[in-house]
């Protein structure tokens, strides 16, 4: 059977016309054709997988669905803990570590009657890069396995584009939900920072990390936000915001809505490929057609967000992962060892003048927004790279798109937006107010369903 | 300008903060110290010392009980 995103096969599920033991199965059927290519898990979880589809599908049977995420197969990033089942963070250092409890991410997603298939891919502590010197290997983009996924979110974008999972949980500290999104052709929202709880969740740079859906359309990741949206006090930084109805705000329409285009982030600060280019300027009469103005704004160059986030970054995973820096360093991969030596070259200072700038940006970001909805960018400068291009140093190879609103704080969405000369999809970056996720959303949603750039899945599950 | 990164520099901060790498990899990490000092630049704008970050404490009526 040909895999269904999450809203078709909510639909079906309600309608008793598609039964979760079934949709678990032809899932699992896939995962079985395309694991040893993609490397997408770090652990499958089959028996409970099975066994929670009997479960939604027993009360579903009985009392109809509890939502439209009953029945549907996900996965979790393998820096979520998960109670009774292996907890890594793609590490040596944590083999065998067997949390207690679920993060309150899987939690929020269990209650809802989702199905668990497994832990996924990760960079080590979602940092570092592609590794080949970890217990598991890094995961493969499904449009190209000769291709890289983009991080740290890796196995959760290639099998959420395989259709391996109808959705996952993906992580995002520079960029990694909407990295992945991007190189797989997906669409990965960073929500604003305080809306998920990261309670059980490994911290990779406190004031820099978000929880957020990815799936195969903004629709889907807006059923999925719904239920991991909301305050929970065992997250310090968790808001107190009400919680909108995400779906509800996808009109399909743009009428009224007011779009800005950082244009010199990704013409001129870092220009990216054709392709990309291409693909925001589609994007742009898309959503004219649709009704929205568009106009141009301007901010820092993008260097500066970048310097300011990978600072603050340096810093804050020097300091979350200092103990096993000084006593394990050995036992982490080298990239990440890399990542962690840079810690002893950025000083207390040099943080304070970043975190003096963030508020800088921030602001910068608020004036240049207050006559718009949204601001567009790229996602990605181009179509994924291959495995072995990969720079050691990627920090200081290019900035990087994402970067600018984990900075911020502001809710950030890739879609796809194209394909390149390479086969591989390409991605326009859509960027919202505070707490307006919806909006953003309301977006994606409606681009996409103005495109068919999602009737294309990877011909590797064809 | 930030001065080149020395070696006994590199040594003194390394020690700092408990790492200790070979030789391979402090040749790297010079590489990349360039790459870093520019980054420290662009977050240097010009501003004054008393432009500091707000900073609350969150007091909760239980602390001021």
């Amino acid at each position: 059977m040909s895999i269904p995103g999450i809203a078709e096969a909510a639909s079906l599920i309600a309608a008793r016309k598609l039964s979760p033991v079934e949709l678990t199965k032809a899932c699992l059927d896939r995962l079985h054709a395309t694991e040893a290519t993609l490397h997408a898990f770090v652990l499958p979880t089959e028996e409970r997988a099975l066994a929670d589809a009997k479960a939604a599908e027993a009360a579903i049977m009985r009392d109809g669905p509890r939502g439209p995420m009953h029945g549907i197969p996900i996965g979790l990033k393998d820096i979520v803990d998960t109670a009774g089942i292996e907890t890594t963070c793609g590490s040596k250092l944590l083999a065998g570590n067997v949390p207690e409890r679920d993060a309150a991410c899987a939690a929020n997603l269990a209650a809802a009657g989702t199905v668990l298939m497994g832990k996924l891919t990760t960079h080590e502590f979602a940092d570092g890069g592609p590794s080949f010197d970890l217990p598991k290997p890094p995961a493969h983009n499904p449009w190209n396995p000769d291709h890289f996924t983009a991080g740290s979110s890796s196995g959760t974008g290639a099998a959420v584009a395989a259709g391996v999972i109808l959705c996952g949980i993906g992580t995002d500290t520079g960029g990694s939900i909407r990295g992945p999104a991007a190189l797989c052709g997906i669409a990965g929202l960073k929500p604003t920072y305080g809306l998920v709880s990261r309670a059980g969740v490994a911290p990779a740079a406190f004031s820099l990390d978000h929880i957020g859906p990815m799936a195969w359309t903004a629709e889907d990741c807006a059923i999925m936000l719904q239920v991991l949206a909301g305050h929970d006090p065992a997250d310090p930084a968790s808001a107190t915001h009400t919680i909108p109805h995400y779906r509800e705000a996808l009109t399909g329409h743009l009428k009224g809505v007011r779009v800005g285009v950082i244009r010199h982030f990704h013409e001129v600060d870092y220009k990216v490929e054709p392709a990309v280019q291409t693909g925001i300027d589609n994007a742009l009469s898309v959503f004219r057609s649709l009704g929205a103005t568009v106009s141009e704004v301007t901010v820092s160059p993008l260097q500066d967000w970048h310097a300011c986030g990978s600072l603050i970054s340096i810093t804050e995973r020097a300091a979350a992962y200092e103990e096993w820096s000084r006593t394990r360093l050995r036992d982490f991969s080298e990239r990440v060892q890399r990542r962690l030596h840079l810690g002893a070259l950025v000083s207390g200072v040099d943080y304070v003048q970043a975190v003096r700038r963030r508020r800088e940006l921030r602001s910068e970001l608020q004036t240049a927004m207050r006559e718009l909805d949204v601001v567009i960018t790229a996602g990605a400068p181009g179509e994924a790279a291959k495995m072995d291009a990969i720079p050691k140093w990627d920090l200081f190879d290019k900035p990087n798109f994402t970067m600018p609103f984990n900075v911020t704080g502001y809710p950030a969405l890739c879609v796809c937006s194209g394909f390149g000369p390479v086969g591989l999809p390409v991605s326009v970056q859509i960027v919202g107010k505070p707490f307006r996720d919806a909006m953003v959303l309301r977006v994606g949603d409606a681009f996409e369903k103005a495109t068919s750039w999602r009737s294309r899945r990877p011909a590797l599950v064809n | 300008m930030q001065p080149t990164l020395t070696d006994p520099a590199l040594e003194y901060l390394l020690q700092c903060a408990g790492l200790t790498l070979t030789d391979a990899e402090k040749a790297d990490l010079k590489t990349i110290h360039d790459g870093l000092t520019a980054m420290k630049a662009r977050v240097r704008q010009p501003r004054g010392r008393m432009a500091e970050l707000a900073h609350s404490y969150g007091f909760t009526p239980e602390d001021l009980t």
